[in-house]
């Protein structure tokens, strides 16, 4: 009688580390089906990064019915580019991805609805949305307790702005990184930042003037004070400007 | 000491002369701990004060843990229906980063890494302007494709000589038969 040497399973994760490295998922799908000992490591490295469409988000609910069955406490790169609308909102509220770490959300109507429960266990959140208010990044901003990596971008509607701004949900618990790009590197937004920065140790912004450094990005890159390790400051000329000081 | 409500940072240029309108801009002797700095601009006109007024702020005294500083200068794309705008009042602002950036190399010697880019369309500006010192530190590959901006004196031995660059394309658009 054969005797298969029984190998570690920590040989087998190192394996399964270099497949799912190499992003080669045929394979890991072909291992998940050796064994019921393989089974967990590869669908953990299958799972890790997922990016839900409107089209794969109908297909995640089609193969996993049942919540607690799912792969979704794998996930730890979790981005959503979907319309949200009701049905598919209470569909998919019963998934739970308690282990998520990096949470985005982009396209044109990607908002996260107020009633989406963000994973609290999220460290960084990507917000790259058309038309967004602040009411609603501030919401998702107070979902998630455990934020040390912030980007904003895309284009802020101004409609719904109103008090306290992003900056009181993320006041006394908010360190590490801060992108504010295109339609969010303005002004107001800056100035609502102004509340957060001890412990900021990198702020990226991206703004639309180049003329002139905003008060605002001046006061909130100097509020870091001796915490900020790395700054990197972008500015483009307005086209708008451009186009009128070109016509003359 | 900054008090509440006033307003950091806040002088007058002193290259607009009479000019009311108040420059601002960074101010990194008050950020001691800073070790990487990234400062862009892609814009077609205007004054460029703000980073010269930021550049003069970087000391070896007080920003001791400096190691990389990277600027970018771009020009910003032109939509199709305007020609390409003149370039107006970069001149000055331009050859003042470039002494700010002498300055900063002279005092910070090795210890910092210091990279000055700019893209392709900022080449016609600099033909114009001749401001050649500021990028010299720009990679092989930007030097070969524009060596007329190139000082040889400023080369370093590692790199060739420019080629007749110039030269050459004058003597194309002097093709005899070409202009009957």
């Amino acid at each position: 009688m054969v005797i298969i040497p029984r190998i570690p399973q920590e040989i087998i994760d190192e394996i399964l580390g270099h497949l799912a490295t190499d992003s080669d998922h045929q394979s890991l799908q072909s291992c998940a089906l050796v064994s019921k000992s393989w089974a967990p490591s590869c669908r953990r490295r299958l799972f890790h990064t997922i990016h839900f469409t409107w089209v794969n988000m109908d297909r995640w609910l089609e193969v996993f019915p049942v919540p607690e069955e799912s792969p979704a406490n794998h996930v730890k790169d979790l981005c959503f580019t979907v319309r949200w609308h009701k049905s598919l909102l209470e569909a998919f509220s019963k998934y739970t991805f308690t282990n998520v770490e990096s949470l985005t959300f982009t396209g044109r109507w990607g908002i996260p609805p107020p009633s989406l429960r963000l994973p609290p266990s999220a460290t960084s959140l990507t917000l790259s949305l058309g038309s967004v208010t602040l009411v609603r990044v501030r919401d998702a901003l107070a979902q998630l307790p455990n934020l040390d990596s912030l980007s904003l971008s895309g284009s802020l509607n101004p409609v719904g702005n109103t008090l306290p701004g992003i900056g009181a949900a993320l006041k006394g618990r908010f360190g590490g990184r801060l992108q504010l790009l295109k339609g969010f590197a303005r002004e107001d937004v800056m100035n609502m930042l102004l509340e957060i920065p001890t412990g900021l140790h990198f702020i990226e912004i991206r703004i639309h003037d180049a003329r002139q450094c905003p008060l605002s990005a001046v006061r909130l890159v100097e509020a870091c004070g001796t915490t900020l390790v790395k700054l990197s400051y972008t500015a483009t000329s307005r086209s708008e400007y451009r186009l009128s000081s070109w016509s003359r | 000491m900054i008090q509440a409500g006033e307003i950091p940072t806040l002088t007058r240029s002193p290259a607009v002369g009479g000019s009311e309108s108040p420059q601002r801009s960074f101010n990194f002797s008050k950020i001691q701990n800073l070790r990487e700095l990234e400062v862009g601009a892609s814009w077609i006109g205007g004054s460029l004060l703000w980073i010269r007024m930021a550049l003069s702020t970087i000391k070896p005294a007080t920003s001791p843990r400096l190691s990389t500083i990277k600027l970018t200068f771009a020009r910003a794309p032109s939509p199709p229906r305007f020609s390409d705008p003149p370039i107006e009042g970069t001149g000055g602002d331009l050859q003042r980063v470039a002494d700010e950036v002498a300055r900063i190399e002279r005092e910070f010697g090795t210890a910092v890494n210091l990279t000055v880019s700019r893209d392709r369309l900022f080449k016609e500006v600099l033909d114009t302007l001749n401001v050649r010192f500021l990028f010299r530190r720009a990679d092989n590959l930007l030097i070969r494709s524009y060596p007329c901006l190139v000082d040889p004196s400023t080369l370093t031995a590692g790199l060739r000589p420019p080629e007749p660059y110039v030269a050459q394309e004058k003597s194309n658009k002097a093709m005899p038969g070409k202009q009957n």
